[in-house]
């Protein structure tokens, strides 16, 4: 089989959890499956540090099959207009996967799309407005135009049924998996206090890894945080923020300021990759009350390091962190705080939810991923 | 598997309102457990009730909102709660 990747989430130099997502099943699949050939479509617009990268994630199973025009406009054109997407890329491939919600018109042989989730449906306030407009224009036509549709999560699926009951079934299911390599119990904690220092994280800490915005309740996640101080006091751990600026995310750092909490959160700066996990392996806990989330990557990684997890019972949350973390609600604060109260107190539970997780994560692979993935492929070559 | 508290429906009420209700609610639960006065719970109390929770529309071109019976028994156990710490 030739199978084409379309490579638009791993060409950015700050990749999003789609990015990662698609880079851990095409890199898994390619080496698991050999006898195939791949490649990565994309754009580069002119852009030769983009082809490096992507070429550094090809390895030598990939191969690039590039295009100098322009990304941007081609998506923008595409939009309205019928342009051929083979024109740039070419009616070699049996089956090409679009990672990321669009497939574009006249894409030769079988067409894959991932859909992650349905938010721009169910919490319309909290995604940008062309991201929106661009999935209420595209998304119906892309989702008509695949073959089949990959989700995440189980929860994904119920939620692309519920808006688009037509295209059932063509939906299956692909969990997400966990990079082993980058997240895993901590074997020097040397690192854990240059990271900290670097930083400038003091003492003991609660973490939160995900983009700075509304969807992901950090105003109520702060709200909950204050009243933990107020109840433990001086010694209370802080709250560790690490994550990209998002959207609408000045009610987020005005809320903190409000609450007078400006000197135990701490909102970090890029955080390397190499030091995610040294990060997460110092933190008392993770705390990640979203109230949306079509996979939720990060409690999954902070699992794969053996650290405890606070999480929402809401969306896929409870699919990934299943009995091994404290759950809360989401839209109480009271239930926030004492989640963190809970952890904090309790060794005990912070150990048992540890050594839970640390095995829950290990369900959850690359490879068993990409073997998903591949019968996905197998079912269209049929 | 779901914890989900207030589930998505077609149609329903509008998220964003509810969403401010709740915090508006959770706001003077908060404060009562850290010793606001009574008459001043109460007032704020009070100020929630003025909070309008809208419908979306239903059919075809109906979004999204929270599940009608969800919103309300949460929200009755949240102000029972109040209601109780008020006396």
């Amino acid at each position: 089989m030739r199978i084409t990747f379309d490579a638009v989430p791993i060409c950015s130099d700050k990749m999003t959890g789609i990015g990662w997502c698609e880079l851990g099943q095409t890199q898994t699949l390619a080496a698991l499956f050999p006898e195939n050939r791949y490649e990565y479509s994309f754009f580069t617009s002119g852009d030769n540090e983009r082809v490096k990268r992507v070429k550094k994630f090809a390895g030598k199973h990939i191969k690039l099959n590039t295009s100098g025009f322009s990304g941007f406009a081609y998506r923008a054109v595409s939009t309205f207009l019928p342009v051929p997407y083979s024109l740039f890329f070419g009616r070699k491939s049996d089956i090409t996967h679009f990672f990321n919600y669009i497939v574009p018109p006249f894409v030769h042989g079988k067409k894959v799309v991932t859909v992650h989730d349905m938010v721009y449906k169910s919490f319309p306030d909290t995604v940008r407005g062309r991201t929106k407009y661009m999935l209420d224009i595209g998304l119906k036509r892309s989702m008509k135009r695949a073959d089949l549709i990959v989700t995440d999560s189980e929860f994904s699926k119920r939620e692309i049924v519920k808006y688009f009951p037509q295209h059932e079934s063509k939906i299956r299911v692909v969990p997400c998996g966990v990079d082993t390599e980058r997240f895993h119990p901590c074997d020097s904690p040397e690192r854990i206090s240059k990271v900290k220092k670097s930083l400038e994280i003091e003492g003991d800490y609660f973490l939160y890894v995900g983009t700075i915005e509304p969807r992901k309740n950090l105003e109520r996640l702060i709200t909950a945080y204050a009243a933990f101080v107020k109840k433990v006091g001086g010694n209370s751990p802080k709250l560790v923020l690490a994550g990209g600026k998002g959207w609408l995310d000045q009610g987020i750092y005005s809320r903190v300021e409000k609450l007078g909490m400006t000197q135990n959160i701490i909102f970090t700066k890029y955080v390397p990759s190499e030091d995610m996990n040294p990060l997460m392996c110092g933190s008392l806990a993770f705390v990640f009350p979203s109230l949306y989330e079509g996979f939720g990557m990060p409690p999954l990684e902070a699992m794969a390091c053996g650290v405890p997890v606070l999480a929402s019972g809401e969306a896929s949350l409870p699919e990934v962190t299943g009995d091994c973390a404290v759950i809360c609600d989401a839209y109480d604060t009271k239930s926030i705080a004492e989640g963190m109260f809970k952890l904090y107190n309790s060794e005990k539970l912070r150990k048992e939810l540890s050594q839970k997780g640390l095995q829950r994560a290990q369900g959850f692979t690359w490879k068993r991923s990409a073997e998903l993935l591949m019968d996905v492929y197998r079912e269209l070559a049929k | 598997m779901s914890f989900e508290v207030l589930r998505s429906k077609k149609g329903g009420y509008v998220k964003s309102d509810v969403i401010a209700k709740l915090d508006a609610l959770n706001a003077v639960l908060l404060g009562l457990e850290n010793g606001m006065p009574r008459e001043q719970a109460l007032a704020e109390l009070k100020k929630t009730e003025q909070i309008e929770i809208r419908k979306e529309k239903r059919g075809f071109f109906g979004a999204s909102g929270f599940d009608t019976e969800d919103t309300e028994t949460y929200l009755a156990d949240l102000i029972a709660k109040i209601e109780k710490l008020i006396g």
